[in-house]
């Protein structure tokens, strides 16, 4: 079989070039990604600046040990990821699927102690949704029932940027799985360790934020 | 395969963890908030030099993230000060 030298699409002048193109619009969207957390975190600072006691003891209402389990869970689904890179380039189709696999099950672990955190805290009464019973049991019900509502909305975000990432790894398995092209299969790998470390950098500023700012 | 690397870089992020919720539990006063910040922006500069290989990104892509990562304090610093000065 003669060996194909990978040629670039139509638009590009060779194969660097398409990957820096490449690797570029993936930051860019990422960027963009990164604002839209960050209206998120900056109503938060400015609702925990002026409301600084209740937001401190509504924080004390979340569950550190469970939080602490989820980001060692997402740590380790980093490193799954960047091994998968590295066996993706070194062009091991069975490592680089047991990396993708194992990246997906402990992303698929965040979500499930997340969606416990939830229950826990509708179990509480502190799911401030309509038709809920918001009981907080303090002062100034009102600003925890912000705190709340920020949690939900940065947390929910999140995890449906995880659920996203667990997507674009699934059709990322059955493309490793047929293994056609190895050159864009490294290139669409990047893009999707890319998207996969981001969420994870998030969740380290949700992480502090919500959870570490207690009393 | 390089396995040393990135396991080294998980281990460092699983310590700087430690450290960042050791903190929580046992410091008090007002500046625990400040350090819980500088470490998870170690643990971010870690995932996003290593991880997402800035390390050996090229100039451009460099620019874009710390062009992001500064547009982001922009908003979080003016938003406050707006507040902070009512």
């Amino acid at each position: 079989m003669p060996i194909v030298k990978p040629a670039p699409a139509e638009q590009f002048d060779d194969m660097g070039q398409q990957r820096r193109a490449v690797l570029m619009g993936m930051w860019v969207f990422l960027v963009t990604e990164l604002l839209l957390f960050g209206g998120g975190f900056a109503m938060f600072a400015m609702y925990r600046v002026q409301h600084p006691q209740v937001f401190a003891e509504a924080a004390g209402h979340l569950s550190l040990p469970l939080a602490t389990a989820n980001t060692v869970l997402l740590l380790t689904s980093g490193l799954t990821m960047a091994l998968a890179e590295q066996a993706v380039e070194a062009g091991s189709r069975r490592l680089t699927l047991v990396f993708y696999l194992a990246t997906m099950a402990l992303g698929l672990g965040f979500l499930g102690v997340k969606g416990y955190e939830w229950y826990q805290e509708w179990q509480a009464q502190l799911m401030p949704l309509p038709g809920l019973v918001f009981a907080w049991p303090g002062n100034e019900s009102q600003q925890a029932e912000l705190f709340f509502n920020l949690y939900f909305i940065l947390t929910g975000l999140h995890a449906l940027h995880m659920v996203i990432g667990l997507g674009l790894l699934g059709v990322m398995v059955v493309l490793v799985q047929r293994w056609r092209d190895p050159h864009r299969l490294t290139r669409q790998t990047q893009v999707s360790g890319l998207y996969w470390a981001f969420v994870d950098v998030i969740w380290l500023f949700l992480f502090t934020t919500l959870y570490l700012l207690g009393p | 395969m390089n396995y040393r690397q990135p396991i080294l870089i998980w281990l460092g992020l699983l310590a700087l963890l430690a450290l960042t919720v050791g903190l929580n539990v046992l410091m008090t006063g007002p500046w625990r908030p400040l350090l819980h910040y500088v470490i998870a922006t170690a643990m971010a500069a870690l995932l996003m030099v290593f991880f997402m290989r800035l390390r050996a990104s090229d100039g451009l892509i460099r620019l874009f993230a710390v062009g992001g990562v500064l547009w982001l304090g922009l908003l979080i610093l003016i938003t406050l000060a707006e507040v902070l000065t009512r």
